[in-house]
């Protein structure tokens, strides 16, 4: 089960400058949610807080285990940090979707890269991992780029190559930091449906930064709205009756 | 040939401890030099080894300061001990790295930070050395890079240092390689970028500090750098470039001890000689038509 998501006067920011401030909100488990706003609202930013590559400057946040016996929670309730506060593996995916010439990765050991930071340091490849590798790119239809060059690749085939990294680490959280911007009309509609289908597994909670609104009217069950250092959150009702409500924000 | 390589392996060979080091040597540096390359820190291939050697010359310095100096007429008889000399070339390339490290955070350029490492590590090395009366004594060989003088003390103090730090690297490369990389993806995946950095850097500094023990920063930076570029040059993957590295080094290191012992020419240099002949037919060979560009 994918965790849930709580944020108690959450600010956020980089280098002691604040970006978004005193946001209160709680996501599903589950959630396929949409970062809008302008270039420079604060997208990258709060992406990177929910990757946990950017510490949060003030106030909570916690992806929270939603499976917990009701005592669990009871006892959680009065603690400062709350008990089922988990910290899930995420996937990230950047905007950036080349990796430095210098490293001589071809696609198939890119997507390795995923799988094996799901294992021990060190450890050897086994046929499992070898597989759930095959799997990733079979999903994000490139198994048949697998054996060439990364940097050969054109930008599409490199962000679906990305996406099946992601894919390998076996991820609770998928985060996309604008992983379409740019992208051709066939590998938008390839990038599209994979995220549909992501989405209706409901295996991972999906955060998700686009300006791109035919996009996010088609995937998004929530929409995070970032303007003027504030977040406006609005869930969007989908046909096939996921769920549609339950959420406060500043 | 044969004969030759006969002769170099009989466990009765004189300089059979200078092969040996030099062979170790020429295995493991590479290894390193490729991550340095990778990270575009070949600069720091070359800053490092002069503060190993500036490390080496202060740490000798206070052990001469301690012992008097050798009265007109009589043998010096100041004997550096093998330990001290590491551990001093070691530490001083750990120190390096922490203040490049802090430095990081400042602004500033990279390639001026290790410009200014490397300048100034070569002039207190040779004021170090100047500065110590036994000097002539202790540390001729660490600026000639004299490899034939290398005996069974010294490959044991290298190896105890090298074979490790070679396990390290390559047991943990995967991680190495996408710290430097992809530190974001790997970060958000929960592996602590910041300790597998300060692991390779730290690998290295003991690699660096080992080798400039041996021989000197001259052939340390080119056993460093030259297989390892030559090994890039010629992989198609990744996992290749670790394997041709270390190769080239190796191969390169007995061909350039053979070549001097044969013609009595000094084996450091010689070495490193012999690795940049093998980079140039590596280089020649990436521009004919046979082989496509690696990237």
């Amino acid at each position: 089960m994918p965790p849930a998501v709580l944020m108690e006067e959450a600010t956020f920011g980089y280098q002691g400058r604040i970006v978004l401030r005193g946001v209160t909100l709680s996501l599903p488990a589950g959630a396929f949610v949409a970062v809008t706003g302008d270039n420079g609202s604060g997208k990258t930013t709060f992406l990177r807080t929910v990757a946990g590559l950017t510490p949060l400057l003030g106030g909570l946040f916690h992806f929270v285990d939603t499976e917990l016996t009701a005592q669990a929670k009871a006892e959680a309730e009065n603690a400062e940090q709350p008990l089922f506060a988990i910290k899930p593996r995420i996937g990230f995916v950047s905007q950036r979707d080349k990796l430095d010439d210098l490293y001589l990765f071809t696609a198939y050991e890119v997507v390795c890269a995923g799988a094996r930071l799901a294992m021990s340091p060190g450890a050897p490849v086994g046929a499992g991992t070898r597989m759930r590798v095959w799997e990733a790119l079979e999903r994000v239809g490139g198994t048949e780029l697998a054996h060439l060059p990364f940097a050969k690749l054109s930008g599409g085939q490199r962000q679906r190559v990305l996406f099946a990294r992601a894919l390998a680490l076996e991820p609770e959280v998928l985060v996309l930091d604008e992983p379409v911007s740019g992208a051709d009309a066939g590998t938008l509609e390839r990038v599209t449906a994979f995220l549909e289908n992501l989405r209706a597994e409901g295996q991972m909670t999906v955060f998700l930064a686009s300006h791109d609104a035919t996009l996010v009217a088609r995937l998004a069950t929530c929409r995070l709205h970032l303007s003027n250092a504030e977040v406006a959150c609005e869930f969007l009702a989908r046909a096939s009756g996921e769920e549609t409500g339950g959420l406060s924000h500043d | 040939m044969i004969e030759l390589f006969r002769e170099l392996f009989a466990a009765d060979f004189l300089l059979k401890h200078a092969l040996w080091a030099t062979l170790l040597l020429g295995a493991v540096a590479p290894l390193a030099g490729c991550f340095l390359l990778l990270r575009r820190a070949a600069f720091l291939g070359v800053a490092l080894p002069q503060v190993s050697a500036a490390g080496v010359t202060g740490g000798g310095l206070v052990l001469a300061l301690l012992t008097a100096p050798p009265a007109e007429g009589e043998v010096c008889n100041f004997v550096p001990i093998p330990e001290i000399s590491l551990l001093c070339a070691t530490g001083a390339a750990l120190a390096a790295l922490l203040l490049l490290a802090w430095l990081e955070r400042r602004s500033g350029t990279a390639d001026a930070r290790h410009g200014v490492l490397y300048a100034l590590a070569g002039a207190g090395a040779v004021l170090m050395r100047a500065a110590n009366p036994h000097a002539e004594h202790t540390f001729s060989n660490l600026f000639s890079g004299d490899v034939v003088s290398l005996g069974a003390n010294d490959l044991r103090v290298a190896a105890l240092a090298l074979v490790p730090a070679a396990v390290v690297l390559v047991a943990f490369r995967h991680e190495f390689l996408w710290a430097g990389c992809d530190g974001d993806f790997m970060a958000a995946a929960g592996r602590r970028v910041l300790f597998w950095n300060a692991l390779l850097l730290g690998t290295i500094g003991v690699v660096i500090g080992a080798v400039v023990y041996l021989v000197g920063p001259l052939i340390c930076f080119g056993a460093l750098l030259l297989p390892a570029v030559a090994a890039w040059r010629l992989a198609r993957r990744m996992e290749m470039c670790f394997v041709f590295a270390p190769l080239i080094g190796v191969v390169g290191a007995l061909i350039g001890f053979s070549v001097a012992y044969r013609m009595d020419l000094p084996a450091g240099v010689t070495i490193v000689a012999v690795h940049g002949v093998v980079l140039c037919l590596v280089l020649l060979l990436s521009v004919l038509p046979l082989r496509k560009s690696a990237g």
